[in-house]
């Protein structure tokens, strides 16, 4: 075995005096790649201060969270307002004149709010089952049907106050803000319900589902029913709408021509008052 | 470099619930996979509009070779996408049309100039896979197999326009105006998809 070794060994090392060329190309080599590691060290410089920016803004994120988290707990007094900003920054431990930090006020305690309660729905679905598509109807409705009654159920807590929050949402300042959590949502439940699209189809589908959502939010304010069974039903009406269009879009136009004549005779024969159907 | 982004698209960003790693990864990686998408989209297009005239010529099988490759980018792409669940870009429906008609049209005036369109395209795309791949790399910790995939197909593509080169780009009528319009198209296009 030491014998093998040492054969090895002279090979090695007398294979690196054949070659005394090659040792110049590498020690070339190890050139540039000294110039390399130079600029890379500032490169490091660099990474490091904007680290140490990236630290004091998370701070600053962590010390927003804790005053909106405890806000929450007021907003059934307050309402969605600057006060429930100054009591949640008091019982979270600092001055009241903190909610300086929220220059949008309510604002920013709904968007917080939405944020929240969109991470929670995207945490659940990940555990939902994926429905099995292969039976006809290419819309998971149920999936999204318990997505969004999942995420209405969500406000209420705040039940009583959220019409207040629709419209503080509409504020122009609060705009951005408030699509940019309706288009995040919409996003989670396409993604988790299995939509791959894309094309166009990847914005007509969002498009449809945020129509859907903040139809069914409206729905929900005045829903008395009981477990919202009736919000239920109206979310899963809006979807089975949605499939329709779907699919008279789908259509092929060919095979369809003989309806369209139909509707189109049908329309001629009303509007000239010769309606024999009646 | 973040400022220059329009504010919705940073709101959007802060709102979005699930943590998305690949953002921190690279700021600009969203809109290269957004971008290559829509290229490859739009060459998809343009072979099948030559394939639609040149189809039974000479140069058929060339083609069909290009346009092959040119749907496994596709399919590559389309796949990254739902992968960093990146936005495709809205103009989805109106490349699919320019494409074929850009590959028809030239097509019609002759094999030269459908050659000369390949050129011009693919000079352009390499060019354009080339800038993706020096801002990717400035990045210490890159994604491999993005920089992997784009530099597998920028090679690809640069054989399309060599090939394009050897069957006689340079003998179609008016070449330097029809390379040149093409190109300005296209790169306008490539600005387009990176924003919307």
């Amino acid at each position: 075995m030491s014998n093998l070794q040492k054969t090895l060994r002279l090979f090695r090392t007398q294979h690196r005096f054949i070659l005394p060329l090659s040792s110049v190309n590498i020690r070339n080599i190890q050139g540039t790649v000294k110039d390399y590691n130079h600029s890379e060290v500032r490169t490091d410089i660099k990474i490091a201060s904007v680290v140490t920016e990236n630290e004091d803004h998370q701070y600053e994120q962590n010390v927003k969270d804790v005053i909106l988290e405890r806000a929450l707990e007021f907003v059934s007094q307050t309402g969605w307002s600057v006060e429930s900003l100054s009591a949640g920054a008091k019982s979270a431990g600092y001055p009241t004149i903190t909610h300086g930090l929220f220059p949008n006020g309510g604002g920013d305690l709904i968007h917080y709010f939405n944020i929240k309660c969109n991470q929670q729905l995207a945490e659940q679905m990940k555990l939902w089952p994926q429905e099995d598509l292969k039976g006809g109807s290419k819309v998971p409705a149920k999936f999204i049907e318990n997505a969004i009654v999942t995420r209405l159920l969500m406000i209420k807590p705040y039940k009583s106050t959220w019409p207040k929050a629709m419209a503080i949402q509409t504020l122009p300042n609060n705009v951005p803000n408030g699509l940019a959590t309706l288009l995040s949502l919409v996003d989670d439940i396409c993604y988790h319900s299995g939509d791959r699209s894309v094309d166009f189809n990847w914005y007509i589908r969002r498009v449809g589902l945020a129509g859907i959502y903040k139809a069914a939010e409206l729905f929900y304010l005045t829903d008395n029913s009981q477990e919202n069974n009736a919000t239920r039903s109206f979310v899963s009406s809006r979807i089975r709408d949605a499939q329709v269009i779907q699919g008279a879009l789908n259509l092929n136009p060919v095979t369809a021509a003989p309806q369209t004549l139909t509707a189109a005779f049908v329309t001629a024969k009303n509007i000239l008052g010769i309606n024999t159907l009646k | 470099m973040i400022n220059m982004r329009s504010p919705l698209i940073q709101h959007i960003r802060l709102a979005h619930s699930s943590s998305r790693p690949y953002w921190k990864k690279n700021p600009h990686l969203d809109q290269i996979i957004r971008v290559d998408h829509a290229g490859e989209l739009g060459a998809d297009r343009i072979y099948a509009g030559q394939m639609a005239v040149l189809g039974r010529t000479a140069e058929g099988p060339l083609i069909q070779h290009m346009w092959d490759q040119e749907k496994k980018h596709r399919e590559k792409f389309e796949q990254l996408i739902n992968e960093y669940r990146v936005r495709p870009t809205v103009l989805t429906p109106i490349w699919n049309v320019a494409g074929f008609v850009l590959g028809a049209g030239t097509a019609l005036l002759g094999k030269e100039a459908a050659m000369a369109c390949t050129v011009a395209v693919e000079t352009v795309i390499v060019d354009h896979y080339n800038d993706q791949l020096r801002t990717l790399m400035q990045d210490p910790n890159v994604d491999k197999e993005i920089l992997e995939t784009i530099t597998r197909f920028r090679d690809e593509e640069q054989e399309h326009h060599d090939a394009g080169l050897q069957h006689g780009a340079e003998q179609a009528p008016g070449y330097r105006a029809l390379t040149e319009l093409i190109k300005a198209g296209r790169r306008a296009a490539i600005q387009l998809s990176k924003k919307i």
